[in-house]
C-alpha cells in the first residue's frame, strides 16, 4: 500500500515536472506482463510475462531479458531484437499491462508452492493464495526469505492489530515460510485446530508460561505483559473441582510460591495475587480429599463407622465427638482409642474400663486433636504387632500358653496367668519373676506364689503388673539327682546342698515351704553307713558361721520334730559316714577301750550304756586279761580319778553298784594277767629269792 | 635280832616289790540312776523330770527329755563314781534343759533344782 501511495505521489510529482516524467518509467521486474502490440502480425497481440529469469519470450527471437529495465528501455531492446525478424515495426507498442507478483509459499499451509499475485499483493493474499495456513502454523513467527536475506515476522500481531505495517512488502521470487508451532510435536498427526489452540499458544519456550495440574486444559501460554496468575489459570480453562485452590504453585525465576486463591478471593487484596514472569509455572495441584483444616477441627480416625473431620464446638466431649463419629464399630478396640493431641503427644483412653468398672473423667478434646480407635486384635490374629509393647506383657517360661498378652492395669497376676492357661506342672511358682521396666531401666522382683495360695496375705503384697513387664515362671529341675546339666537354670539363692551319706547327694531347688526332712528324703535318705547322730547343718545366707548338729537317730526315736533343724535356701546339709577317720572323732566324744579286749579303739558312748556294753563292744576280754583289775580312767575338771572294775566279781554277784562311771572322753584298760598282784608278786619274790642267792653268794666268798 | 643284813634286805626288796603293784580303789555308780541312793538335788531333779513327762513331755518335748535323762543318769552316776563336780556341771546343764522343755510345753519355767 505505500508503495502504491509513494507511486502515486511520484506520478503527481512528475505530472507537475514534464523534464522528470519519463525518469519515473517504471522498472520492469518479473511478473510483470507486457502488451506487445504488432498489428497485422497474429503472434503478437497478446501478452508476455517477464518469467523468473528475468526475459520475455518473443516469438521469432526467443527470450529477451527486460527486468530491471525501464519501459521505454525495454520497448527499444524488443524493437532491436524484433527488428531481426520484422521489418515494419513502427507500428510495435509495448505497454505494461499490469504487474504480479510471483511469490513461493511454503510451510504450513494447505498448498504450499509459487503463487501469482497481484503486484501489490501483501502476505496475507500470498497465504490465501497458497490455500490459507494449516493447522498447527506458527503465527507469530513466520519467515520471508528474499535471496539470502531471511527475516523474521509476526503475523498474529499484524493479524491482531491490523497494521500492514507490520509486514514486510512482498517482492517477486520471495519466499514466505509459514512454521510449525511447536506443540505440533515430532510425529505429523491430523488434529483438531481446538485441541491445539487449547494447548496453549506459547511458542518461545523460554519466555513461555506453563500451566498444568488440576486445570481443565493444562497447556503452555506465550507470556504476556500485566498478566494476573487468574487470567493464566481462565486460560487454561480454570480450575477443577478437585483443585487445593489454596495451595496454588507458582515458580517465578525459580523461585517457588504459593498462591492462596481462596484467599485472594475472599479477601478480594491484590497483594495476595503474585506477578507472573516470563517462563513461569503455574502448578494447581490436586486436594487430597477430605483434609479439612479449621480452627476447631477434631479428627476421628480408625474403627468408627463415619471416620473423619469435625468441626466442633467448644467444649464438645470426647463421648460427644465420638458419637458424631457414628461411635465405635464392632472391630474397634476400644480399650486402646487413642488421643493425639495438636502438640504431638498421645494419650491412651479405655473406654470399656472408663465404663464398665472405673468411671472417671473423659480425656479433654481440643481442636486440632485426632482421635484414633485402633482395630481389635483378634485372638487368632496372625500379626502380633498390633499390640503396642506399652499395652503387652511377656509371659515366659513354665506356663501353658507362653506369649505375649494384651495387658489393661486394672488386671492382676493371677488373670494374666490364668490368661495364659495357668502354670505347667513343672512351674515354679515358688519364685515367679517379674521384671519391671521404669524409665529404661528394669527391675526384678519376685513372688512366691505358692506361698500366697497357702497362707493368703494383703493383696497389695501381689506385684502389680504393667504393660511392658516380663513374667517369668521358671521350671522346676526335672531330676534333682541328675540336674548338672540344668544347674545354671537354678538360682544359687534358690537352692540347698545335700552332701555325705546320702542317696543322691547334690543341688535341690528349695524354698522356704519345704522342711529338712522333704530335701533329706528329696536326697533319696541317709545311707547305710550314714552317721545319723552328727547330721550337721551349716547355715548360709545369714551374718557369721553357725552350725547345727542334728541327732538325727534320736528324732527317729523321739520322734521329736524339733530336733529338726530349720533350714533354708543356700544351707548345707551333711551326712557323715560312721566310718569316718579316727581323726574326725573328737576325744571327748569317745571312750578310749585298750588293753587286753578283742578289738581295742575308740569308741562311742552313751550315757545310757555301762561299761559292759563297752567291753561287748571291743570285743570283750581276751582270756589272757585281768578282767579283776580292769582300770577305768575318769577324766574330769580337778576330779581325774582312776578306779578298778572287777568283772569276775561282778559275773559272781551281779552287783550293779560295782560298776564303775564311763564318760565320753574317758579311758578303759584291761590289763593281762602278767599284771596280776600274784604274778608281780611272785615276780618280785623270784627276783628277791635271786638277789639273796647273789647276796649269798657273795657273803661265803 | 641278829639277822644277817642280807636277809633284810631281802625282805625290804620283796616288800618293795608287792608295794609296786597296787591297785587303784574299786569304781562304783556306773548304772547308779538305777537304785544307788542319790543326793537331794539328784533326787529332785528326777522328780522334776517325771513332772514334766507326766505333763506330756514325753510327747511334746520327746527329744529334749530324752537328752535330760541322759543328762541326769550321767549326774547321777558321776555323783555316785565321786566326780561330783562333774556332777554339779551336769546338773546346771539338765536345768536348762528341763527350762527348754518347759518353755516346749508352754508352761512356766520349773522351780529351781536343789532349792
Amino acid at each position: 500500500m505505500t508503495f502504491r501511495r509513494l507511486f502515486f505521489l511520484l506520478l503527481l510529482v512528475l505530472s507537475v515536472s514534464p523534464q522528470a516524467f519519463a525518469a519515473v518509467e517504471p522498472v520492469l521486474r518479473v511478473g510483470d506482463v507486457l502488451t506487445v502490440s504488432l498489428p497485422g502480425e497474429a503472434a503478437f497481440n497478446k501478452d508476455f510475462q517477464v518469467d523468473r529469469r528475468g526475459q520475455v519470450v518473443l516469438p521469432e527471437v526467443g527470450g529477451l531479458k527486460v527486468a530491471g529495465m525501464e519501459l521505454t528501455e525495454a520497448t527499444r531492446t524488443i524493437r532491436e531484437s524484433l527488428g531481426k525478424a520484422y521489418r515494419d515495426l513502427e507500428r510495435l507498442t509495448v505497454t505494461l499491462k499490469e504487474r504480479k507478483l510471483l511469490v513461493t509459499v511454503l510451510g504450513y499451509v494447505k498448498t504450499p508452492g509459487t503463487v501469482e499475485l497481484a503486484g501489490d499483493a501483501t502476505v496475507q493474499m500470498a497465504i490465501g493464495a497458497a490455500g490459507g495456513l494449516a493447522q498447527g502454523a506458527q503465527l507469530d513467527r513466520f519467515q520471508l526469505r528474499r535471496g539470502k536475506e531471511q527475516s523474521n515476522f509476526d503475523y498474529k500481531k499484524y493479524l491482531d492489530t491490523g497494521d500492514v505495517a507490520l509486514l514486510p512488502e512482498l517482492q517477486p521470487l520471495d519466499t514466505i515460510f509459514v512454521p510449525a508451532s511447536p506443540l505440533t510435536g515430532n510425529v505429523q498427526i491430523d488434529f483438531d485446530g481446538r485441541t491445539l489452540a487449547q494447548s496453549g499458544d506459547g511458542a518461545e519456550e523460554r519466555s513461555s508460561i506453563k500451566v498444568f495440574g488440576e486445570v481443565n486444559t493444562p497447556a503452555i501460554f506465550a507470556f504476556k505483559k500485566d498478566a494476573s496468575a487468574i487470567d493464566l489459570i481462565m486460560r487454561a480453562g480454570g480450575v477443577t473441582r478437585y483443585a487445593a485452590v489454596d495451595q496454588i504453585r507458582i515458580i517465578n525465576q525459580g523461585k517457588p510460591v504459593v498462591f492462596n486463591l481462596q484467599q485472594y478471593l475472599d479477601s478480594g487484596d491484590l497483594s495476595h495475587l503474585p506477578k507472573i514472569e516470563p517462563g513461569a509455572t503455574l502448578f494447581v495441584p490436586k486436594q487430597v480429599e477430605e483434609i479439612r483444616r479449621g480452627a476447631l477441627t477434631v479428627y476421628v480416625m480408625g474403627e468408627v463407622a463415619k471416620p473423619g473431620a469435625f468441626e466442633g464446638k467448644q467444649g464438645a466431649s470426647f463421648i460427644e465427638i465420638l458419637a458424631n463419629a457414628g461411635g465405635p464399630t464392632r472391630f474397634a478396640e476400644t480399650r486402646q482409642i487413642r488421643i493425639m493431641r495438636a502438640d504431638g503427644k498421645v494419650d491412651m483412653f479405655d473406654l470399656v474400663r472408663f465404663t464398665e468398672v472405673a468411671g472417671g473423667k473423659l480425656p479433654e478434646v481440643a481442636a486440632g486433636d485426632a482421635i484414633f480407635v485402633p482395630e481389635k486384635t483378634q485372638s487368632a490374629e496372625p500379626s502380633w504387632l498390633k499390640t503396642p509393647p506399652s499395652r503387652a506383657v511377656q509371659v515366659m517360661g513354665a506356663v501353658v500358653k507362653p506369649g505375649r498378652y494384651e495387658w489393661s492395669d486394672e488386671m492382676s497376676l493371677f488373670d494374666l496367668l490364668a490368661a495364659a492357661g495357668g502354670p505347667t506342672a513343672r512351674g515354679d511358682i515358688a519364685h515367679i519373676d517379674i521384671l519391671k521396666s521404669e524409665n529404661d531401666r528394669a527391675r526384678p522382683v519376685r513372688f512366691n506364689l505358692a506361698a500366697f495360695m497357702q497362707k493368703g496375705g494383703s493383696l497389695a503384697s501381689v506385684p502389680k503388673i504393667q504393660g511392658g513387664n516380663v513374667i517369668m515362671i521358671p521350671e522346676l529341675p526335672i531330676d534333682p539327682s541328675d540336674n548338672k546339666s540344668q544347674w545354671t537354670r537354678q538360682a544359687s539363692d534358690q537352692s540347698i546342698y545335700v552332701m555325705g551319706q546320702v542317696g543322691a547327694p547334690g543341688r535341690y531347688a528349695f524354698n522356704s515351704n519345704l522342711h529338712f526332712l522333704d530335701i533329706i528324703s528329696a536326697a533319696n535318705g541317709p545311707t547305710g553307713s550314714a552317721d545319723l547322730r552328727n547330721v550337721r547343718v551349716s547355715h548360709r545366707n545369714q551374718a557369721g558361721a553357725a552350725v547345727t548338729k542334728v541327732n538325727l537317730a534320736r528324732y527317729f526315736e523321739t520322734g521329736d520334730e524339733s530336733i529338726l533343724p530349720k533350714v533354708k535356701t543356700g544351707d548345707v546339709i551333711f551326712v557323715p559316714d560312721k566310718n569316718k577317720d579316727w581323726l574326725d572323732e573328737a576325744p571327748e566324744n569317745t571312750v578310749r577301750v585298750i588293753g587286753s579286749v578283742g578289738k581295742p579303739g575308740r569308741y562311742r558312748f552313751s550315757d545310757n550304756m555301762t561299761i559292759l556294753d563297752l567291753l561287748a563292744e571291743a570285743g570283750g576280754p581276751t582270756p589272757d586279761a585281768y578282767q579283776s583289775k580292769i582300770v577305768v580312767v575318769n577324766l574330769a575338771t580337778g576330779q581325774d580319778q582312776a578306779r578298778v572294775f572287777d568283772l569276775v566279781s561282778f559275773a559272781k554277784s551281779g552287783d550293779v553298784r560295782k560298776l564303775p562311771v564311763v564318760r565320753t572322753g574317758d579311758t578303759v584298760y584291761v590289763p593281762n594277767t602278767e599284771q596280776s598282784e600274784w604274778k608281780v608278786f611272785m615276780g618280785g619274790v623270784r627276783d628277791a629269792v635271786s638277789i639273796l642267792s647273789l647276796f649269798a653268794l657273795i657273803a661265803r666268798i | 635280832m641278829n639277822q644277817p643284813p642280807t636277809l633284810r634286805l631281802a625282805a625290804l626288796a620283796l616288800a618293795l616289790s608287792v608295794a609296786a603293784c597296787s591297785w587303784p580303789s574299786e569304781g562304783a555308780g556306773g548304772l547308779a540312776e538305777r537304785d544307788l541312793p542319790a543326793t537331794p538335788a539328784i533326787e529332785e531333779a528326777a522328780a522334776t523330770l517325771e513332772k514334766l513327762e507326766a505333763r506330756g513331755a514325753d510327747r511334746f518335748a520327746a527329744g529334749d527329755l530324752a537328752e535330760a535323762r541322759l543328762i541326769l543318769a550321767r549326774a547321777s552316776r558321776e555323783q555316785a563314781g565321786g566326780l561330783s563336780v562333774a556332777a554339779e556341771q551336769d546338773l546346771v546343764r539338765l536345768r536348762a534343759s528341763f527350762e527348754r522343755i518347759e518353755r516346749r510345753l508352754g508352761a512356766a519355767p520349773p522351780t529351781p533344782l536343789g532349792q
